[in-house]
């Protein structure tokens, strides 16, 4: 099979249009590297690599307004190839949160390193698919507990934990809060500092505001809208 | 219609084919995409034990990008592979192939071609195919033509497929590429697809793909790929001046 | 305090709250209730739709966390958006003018402003990694937000719980 080499990075090429060939269901690896002058559409390949064998890309006939782009990543049943994270890197490109969840949950992750699931994790947040991140950092530090960065995520990627219930309450909220009510409107867009109701100080950024306080105990530092 | 005079059979040590494939697209058959192809992969385990999936991403752009792109997965791809690797089986939703990159003559290929259509058939039960197709992709190179320049490489070809690389008015075009789809019957066409490519190493396309389209019969598919065979054979030997065989290094018959 | 019909706490705390726009332009009010982020005194919004605590830029500065301590993101998408910033596990405490306190540890996004960039938001806590231990509700009619940690039986009980 055609044994060219992909790069690791995207790039933007225009591929001639063979409609109605004969395939193996992907791309012309033979008329890959021949342009064509097609106007109408460009397409962001992210080429794939696959193991032991590298399949170019190329773009499926237009139904409508929209062009698809197939591309394989190949995932090899016995052995883990690494393209599972190739896609991962892919889908997050398009921001498709879906369709990033759906791929990650395709992928074997017991047999993945933890470098992989580092990528993971930072692909995951790149995409808005949050929560993936945190099952993913939580997976890979027990698998890897000794990998200090996948040790990192967990921590910072854990659920919100509850410390302290029996802090005595802030009384001086009620003031601060009829304060901004009956005066904020005077200091809109402006940074203020209240104790107990009373208007330490006003500036136009929290440093500046900071500058004028001996100290922030107790006090209510806040931005008017 | 096509009118390739007929040509005998002659096999090429050296022949220029990139790859052949042969492709049977069916009406989807879920049951494919939904179990793993066990049965399907024991029938051909013996000549292609490597077994790969392939998946895929559908991403969905608009054209003017008015909307964030979308992307979903595509079915699975099965990819059955022979030892050496060269030779593979592909078994999809709509669609089974068989491939190589190392021809040797039709006979192999269509006895492979036999196991694998027996093994879909029967274990898919599959009704009809909606295409066939055969296609035959040749690259011509200095390496395998033995050409020393681009000139003599397109001298290898008959004079209409390099009639633009040679115009008047330009020399040492970069690239040329070109389709002519013919009618060979009324259900079936040939796709005669050729290209220049220059640079450090030129090489010049001949991709002949005859296919069939409509409700095909699969019992007879091995008399379908030999006619389409032929075809694509004679045509070939059409594209290639008779005096310059030779540099396929043809087998001279027993 | 809020109960269950079974008389178990809902609620450990409650607080008033203002109900206004978040920003000069925003148009939907959002609940602001008092806040301490670390050690600082300040407000922040509800966003039940949100992620993280969303710290605004310049009370993250005051903050003056460890960088080596977060997890650097080149991009975050939130709510649709890709945001400049870091995650860092932060102390949120939910301020109670009745009942008690409650203290949190959190996944803050610390946002990274990219040249000329402004940030027109307060703080805001999501649900989502912020907000998801907390039981909380809101009586509209007394502008209160009642609040509680969602392992609570009772009032009395002050020991320390953990993830499991």
């Amino acid at each position: 099979m055609d044994a060219r080499g992909l790069s690791g990075n995207p790039e933007v090429a225009v591929l001639p249009r063979w409609e109605n060939a004969t395939t193996l269901g992907t791309s012309d690896p033979v008329w890959r590297d021949f342009e064509a002058n097609v106007t109408e559409f460009n397409w962001i390949l992210l080429p794939v690599v696959k193991k032991r064998e590298q399949r170019p890309l190329h773009p499926v006939a237009a139904t409508g307004p929209s062009e698809a782009i197939v591309w394989p990543s190949a995932l090899d049943v016995t052995e883990d190839s690494g393209d599972g994270i190739a896609t991962l890197e892919i889908i997050a490109e398009t921001g498709d949160e879906t369709a990033f969840v759906r791929a990650a949950n395709e992928i074997a992750w017991s047999q993945r390193p933890a470098t992989d699931f580092a990528r993971a994790v930072r692909l995951a947040l790149a995409t808005g698919a949050h929560l993936l991140a945190r099952k993913l950092a939580e997976y890979g530090h027990r698998l890897y507990p000794n990998h200090q960065e996948l040790t990192k995520m967990a921590h910072i990627l854990a659920p919100p934990r509850v410390v302290r219930t029996d802090i005595p309450p802030a009384p001086s909220l009620q003031a601060n809060q009829e304060w901004l009510r009956v005066h904020g409107g005077e200091y809109r867009g402006q940074w203020v500092a209240l104790r107990d109701g009373i208007l330490l100080a006003t500036a136009a950024t929290v440093r500046q505001l900071r500058a004028y306080l001996e100290s922030t105990d107790g006090v209510l530092i806040t931005k008017v809208f | 219609m096509i009118y390739f005079p007929k040509q005998e059979d002659v096999r090429l040590q050296r022949a220029p084919l990139a790859e052949v494939i042969c492709q049977v697209r069916f009406p989807p058959v879920l049951r494919i995409v939904n179990e793993d192809p066990v049965a399907f992969q024991e029938r051909i385990r013996g000549s292609f034990p490597q077994f790969s999936i392939e998946k895929g991403m559908v991403v969905e752009m608009t054209r003017l990008g008015t909307e964030p792109p979308s992307a979903k997965p595509t079915p699975p791809i099965y990819r059955f592979q022979s030892p050496d690797g060269h030779t593979m089986v592909s078994l999809a939703l709509t669609f089974y192939a068989l491939s190589t990159t190392s021809y040797t003559h039709w006979e192999d290929f269509l006895d492979l071609l036999q196991l694998v259509n027996r093994a879909a058939h029967e274990e898919y039960d599959l009704p009809y195919a909606v295409r066939v197709g055969l296609r035959y992709i040749n690259q011509l190179t200095f390496e395998n033509t033995d050409a020393g320049s681009v000139t003599e490489l397109w001298d290898i070809l008959r004079p209409e497929l390099t009639v633009l690389l040679r115009g008047d008015c330009w020399d040492e075009p970069l690239q040329m590429g070109s389709q002519l789809l013919l009618a060979a019957d009324e259900n079936e066409r040939l796709t005669l697809r050729s290209g220049f490519r220059s640079g450090e190493e030129p090489v010049f396309v001949l991709d002949f793909d005859y296919y069939a389209e409509g409700s095909i019969s699969l019992e007879n598919l091995p008399a379908l790929c030999q006619r389409y065979h032929d075809v694509i054979y004679n045509a070939f030997r059409w594209c290639i001046r008779e005096e310059k065989l030779a540099v396929f290094a043809p087998i001279p018959a027993d | 305090m809020l109960h269950f019909e079974d008389g178990r706490f809902f609620s450990q705390g409650a607080c008033t709250f203002s109900y206004r726009p978040a920003t000069e332009q925003d148009t939907t009010p959002r609940i602001m209730i008092g806040v301490q982020i670390e050690d600082l005194y300040t407000e922040a919004a509800v966003d039940t739709g949100g992620v993280y605590l969303v710290c605004d830029p310049e009370i993250a500065d005051l903050l003056e966390l460890d960088p080596n301590s977060g997890l650097g993101a080149d991009k975050l998408r939130i709510r649709g958006f890709e945001v400049h910033g870091a995650l860092h596990r932060v102390s949120l405490t939910v301020l109670a003018q009745e009942g008690q306190s409650l203290e949190l540890e959190v996944t803050a996004f610390l946002p990274r402003l990219q040249p000329n960039e402004l940030w027109n938001l307060p703080s805001f806590m999501g649900l989502l990694y912020c907000l998801e231990r907390l039981r909380f509700a809101v009586d509209p009619g007394t502008d209160v937000f009642y609040f509680g940690p969602l392992s609570l039986s009772s009032p009395q009980v002050s020991a320390i719980t953990t993830r499991e």
